[in-house]
This record gives C-alpha cells, structure tokens and sequence, in this order.
C-alpha cells in the first residue's frame, strides 16, 4: 500500500515536471507577449524594450532554466499587466474558485448520488423516468447557458440574487447552482448505471435468495461495490468543475482563477498564465492522485496484495 | 399422500423483447405451463439447451422473479400468499447456488463475512456464534476455517464454490436450487464439487432442484429428471429409466449426443439439426422444425406430456410418436434395431 502510494507519488512529479515544461515552450512559441501587452503601433524600440525587460529576448532553454530556478525558489515573476507578484495575483484568486467549486461538488454530490440510487432502484418506474428525463435536460444544456437563464430569472426577473461580483454569499449562490445542477446530472446517470450493473451481479441474486433485506442488500453488497467506479468518475466531475471554472466565471464576473485566467489570456499576461496553468495542473494531478488512493482503499484486489 | 416440499402448477413466464425503437413488442414464453412436484430429500434433475427457461424455472421456483400464470408451493404455502415475513422464513429454508463462483461472491467482503451474513440477518445466532458455525461448515465442505478471512480474489474456483455451497447450506435449508453449480469448473474440481454435493445430500434434510444442461453430471446427482425445450418439459421420469428408455426425440438426441469412451458404441440417433428457435415456432410441437421424426399432427397439435408405460414408474413425454420408441438407446451396441424414421417433410407453417 505505502509502495503504491510512493509509486503514483513518483508519477505525479513527473506529470507535473512535463507539463510545465511543455507549457513554457508552447506558450513562448505562440504569440509574442510583446505586441500583445503593448498597442499595435508600438514601435520596434518599444517592442525590443520590453522584451529586455522581462528577459524575452534570450533562448528559450535560458528563460526556462531561469523560471524553474525561480519557481523552486517560490518565485513565479512579475505580471506583465499590473506589476505586481504573480504569486500574490494567483494566489488570492484560490479561494474564491474553490468555494464555488469545492461547495458545487458536494452539492452535485448530495443530489446526484441519492437520485441515481433512486432511478436504479426504482428501475423503469414514473421517478426513475423523472429523474432520468432531468439528467438528461441538466447535462445537455451548455452550463455558461444555464447560468445566463439563472441571472435571467433570478436576477432580472424575481430580483432576488445578485447577477454578478462575489461581496456576499448570495453573490455565490448562482454560479454554485449552475455548476452543481450540471454535475449534478452526471453523477446521478453515472450512479443509476453502475448501480443498476452492480445490481445485476449473481452475487445479488444470491443475496436476495439468502432473505438479506433489500436496503442491506444495497448498503452492504451493492454500494461498496458501485464506488469503485464512482470514485473514478467523481475525479472527473472534480477535473471538470475546475475546468468549467474558465466558463462560468466570466458569466457571473466571479474573480477566481477561471475568469482570471480568461483575462491574462486575453492580455498576453505570459506570468500569470503559466502559474495558472501549473496551478490547475497540480490541482488535476491531486484529484488523480487522491483517486488512485481511494480506489487502492475501495478494492481489496489492490488492497490486499 | 403428504404435501411434497414443493409444488408448481401452470407456471409460465412471458419475456417481451424490443427489436426497435417502433416495433411493437415480441412476448415470449420462457416457461410455459411447468407443473412439478418435489418431496423432502427428493432431487430432480432439470436438464436443456441454454435458452430452454431452465434457469427461468429456478428462479420462479424461488419466488425471485414473479410468474406470468401459475403457482408455486413451498411447505404447502403458495408464494402469493406470502407476506414480507413469510418471505424471510422462506428464504431461510431455501437456497440458490450459481454458476460461476467468481461473480456469485461480493468481492469487496471476505469469504466468512459473506456466510455468516445469513445467519446474522435472520438472527439466527449472535456474532460469536456465527463464527462458530461458519467455521464448521467451512470445514464440512472441505475448506479449512483459517480461510473464512479470504476474499474471493484470493481462492481458486474450485473453494470459491465450496463457499458458494457453505453459504447456501448454512442455514440448514429444506431446498436447493443448483443453477448450474459446476458447469464453470474444470473437469477434475467438478467432479470433487459433484461428490461434495452427494456427501451432503445423505447427511442433509434437503431437497435438490439441480439445473444443468451437462446430462452426465446429473445423472450422479438426482433421483428424478425433468427435460426442457424451449420452455417446456418435454419428458421427465426416474433418472434410470429416462436415460435408458428415453421417449421423447430430444431426450434421444440429447443423450445420444453425449460422448463416451467406448468406440464399440455407436450413435444410432438421427442427429438434431439447427439451433433453438423461438420465434419460428408459433403453434403445433415446439421441437417439430428439428425433430426427425415429426409427422403433419405435430404442426397443428401440442402434444401433451403424458404418462408412458415402460420400465420405469412416472415416466412422461410430450410426443405424439413416444410409444413408437421402446428400444433403449444404452448401451447402443449396432444390433440395436431401428425404427422407421423416414423424414416427413414439413409443409405447412
């Protein structure tokens, strides 16, 4: 088990080391930070300038060797828009994206899980074909949409919910319900189908033939045995909510990273795109890790060896 | 006469199956009026092709899937009447073993877990006490009790199945019903398995409902056997005499199609041709489109499964031509005579 760990703790260095290799070269190949930063009629002085000035202007092998040194030193540069530690930029933007995420997440989680163990056990039935039929409406229905009929009706017609900004908490009500409904979708079809699997197993039937009543029948033989697939699928929805922070931040004008990273895009801001994306890469590389954990705990195959 | 341990009369079982989005759905009969009888310690054989209902009939049998027509008895007490309580006391005293051992355990708990579980949920002996009882019949069916921490991942197929049957027999069941116990097994562990079953047969109360379509392990293991196509018996009587003196075309074919070691012994059966096909046969005998003795009376009427006098008490067979077949066919030595089996063309469908 300790091996086992150690052994995805390896792997996960090593995805983390590529990708920020890869995302440096790329990011330095495509676009010239430069033109982007400064107006179009900027002369060549200008342009050679400010390329001296954030060291641009030497091989790409010397600015990568000088960022790592700097990021292992906790050092990521200076933003190019607003001078100040990209550090500081990134890091106060953290919070706000995990409250809308991480709360999105238990929200999907809390409704999806019961309704899809719900909709399998009452298989075929009229709230089996309910919850299905708003499964299917909450998932194929972009979530940036989604969010501009929430600001619509809650908003601008009942006035009952701020539209955008994140002063309060009702400021994070909208973006926290658009985020949660759309996952929410997935895990309950993904939680029907693997249980409906699961409850299709011999070893089911041969639980129903030995009297085990049927909620124990589904607490102790079929859940147990469901999570194992669900847990893979919750990295997912975990990766995506991250993900689809970039979005549906914007949408609410919600300052976390999402938006943000929209932003420094947009502004050839080359130091906070790169923390960022390093930021959603150690961010993706836990929840991959932290599934890898939690099935190694779910399945004794692995458990037991 | 006593009530027998189990009782079914007129059980059928309609599937309907979807061939499209639009299409109307096709019902079909798994089990068409089935009607059996089982007394204590009795073991019957229920033997065909896959796609016959046989593992249909088992598990209506056991009150697991609702019956479109008919009842069934257990102790005298149809399973309609039964109330979730009833249902409990039942369970208890009957049991089902599956067919591949692997995926009738619950991998995520341990082997010992999994056969106590019975005797906790029906209250039937504290912790402490369960342990005590799982160990033994552990040990009674030949696994040592230091294996009841083992999940089972960590057994061979052969132990997972003496988990399997420790599960099934903990409870000190009246009726077991055997879905095809030891078909997943090989050869050799099958036949440690067939031997453990007919250990416990003589020192158990219990009855088994032993579905196979495997004709040379049943014949080691049952008293009575029931033949199914598609849906319906087709002979049933005393395991001897059936095997001997088979009179129904597919009780013929199918023995006749089992190998055996013996190159003096010749198949003198006409063999079968096609497949099991429901949806071509839509009135008449069933077995018509592949029997080689079929005559114009088994396209227009079903033939009923009546009483046959041979050799043996109870036989029955649902062919018209039954009487027409009194040879035996074992051992089938070439001097056998033959009987006429000039193929009648099938005209009308």
């Amino acid at each position: 088990m300790t091996a086992f760990i150690l052994a995805r703790l390896m792997r996960a260095v090593a995805v983390l080391v590529f990708t920020v290799t890869l995302v440096f070269i790329v990011l330095r190949l495509t676009g010239d930070p430069a033109q982007q930063m400064l107006s179009d009629n900027a002369g060549p002085e200008a342009l050679a300038a400010f390329n001296a000035k954030w060291g641009l202007d030497r091989s790409i092998l010397e600015q990568y060797l000088y960022y790592v040194a700097n990021v292992l030193r906790g050092d990521f540069g200076i933003s190019f828009a607003d001078g100040r530690e990209v550090f500081t930029v990134v890091s106060e933007r953290i919070p706000k994206t995990l409250i809308v995420t991480v709360s999105a997440f238990i929200v999907s989680i809390l409704i999806g899980i019961p309704a899809g163990i719900l909709a399998a056990m009452r298989r075929e039935s009229a709230v089996d074909k309910g919850v299905m039929a708003a499964a299917v409406v909450g998932y194929s229905v972009p979530n940036f949409l989604l969010g501009l009929v929430f600001i619509f009706v809650f908003a601008v017609w009942l006035r009952v919910l701020p539209s955008s900004g994140s002063s309060t908490w009702s400021h994070a009500v909208l973006p926290i319900a658009t985020f949660a409904l759309f996952n929410a979708a997935a895990v309950a079809r993904f939680m029907r189908s693997t249980l409906i699997d699961v409850l299709g197993q011999p070893y089911i039937a041969a639980a129903r033939a030995d009297g085990i009543p049927p909620w124990e029948i589904i607490l102790r033989h079929a859940l147990p045995n469901a999570a194992i697939p669900m847990v893979t699928t919750l990295g997912f929805v975990a990766g995506g909510l991250l993900g689809g922070s970039a979005l549906i931040e914007p949408v609410f004008a919600w300052p976390g990273l999402g938006s943000g990273f929209v932003n420094a895009t947009n502004t050839g801001d080359l130091p906070v795109v790169q923390a960022m994306i390093v930021l959603f890469t150690v961010f993706m590389v836990a929840i991959n890790l932290t599934v890898d954990v939690l099935y190694a705990v779910l399945n004794p195959k692995i458990r037991k060896h | 006469m006593s009530t027998p341990l189990l009782k079914a009369s007129g059980l059928a079982k309609a599937f309907r199956h979807k061939t499209g989005l639009f299409a109307s759905p096709t019902i079909q009969l798994a089990v068409n009026s089935i009607s059996l009888e089982l007394a204590s310690r009795e073991r019957i054989g229920i033997v065909g092709e896959s796609g016959s209902g046989k593992s249909t009939l088992g598990r209506l049998l056991l009150g697991l899937t609702e019956p479109t027509r008919g009842d069934v008895w257990f102790e005298g007490v149809n399973h309609k009447q039964r109330q979730a309580r009833d249902w409990k006391a039942f369970r208890m005293r009957t049991s089902l073993v599956q067919q591949n051992p692997l995926s009738a355990l619950n991998p995520q708990m341990t082997v010992g877990q999994q056969v106590a579980e019975g005797l906790l949920v029906h209250h039937v002996t504290g912790r402490a006490g369960a342990y005590e009882r799982v160990a033994a019949m552990f040990e009674r069916v030949g696994l040592s009790s230091a294996m009841m921490s083992r999940y089972p991942h960590q057994m061979s197929g052969g132990q997972r199945q003496r988990v399997v049957i420790a599960r099934a027999l903990v409870l000190d069941p009246k009726l077991a019903v055997f879905d095809e116990a030891v078909s997943a097994l090989d050869v050799s562990v099958q036949a440690q398995v067939v031997a453990l079953l007919r250990e416990l047969w003589q020192e158990l109360d219990l009855a088994y409902v032993f579905i196979t379509h495997d004709l040379r392990i049943v014949r080691h293991l049952v008293d009575r056997i029931a033949v199914m196509y598609l849906g319906r018996v087709v002979e049933t009587g005393g395991i001897r005499s059936v095997y001997e003196w088979p009179r129904h075309p597919y009780t013929r074919a199918l023995l006749a199609s089992v190998p055996t070691m013996d190159p003096r012994i010749r198949n003198i059966e006409p063999p079968i041709k096609g497949e099991l096909d429901a949806s071509k046969v839509s009135q008449g005998c069933a077995f018509r489109l592949r029997c080689p003795f079929a005559i114009d009376r088994c396209a227009t009427e079903i033939p009923e499964l009546r009483p046959i006098r041979v050799h043996g008490a109870g036989q029955h067979a649902a062919c018209h031509r039954a009487d027409e077949f009194p040879q035996s066919i074992a051992p089938q030595i070439e001097t056998v005579p033959r009987v006429d089996r000039t193929p009648q063309k099938e005209t009308a469908l």
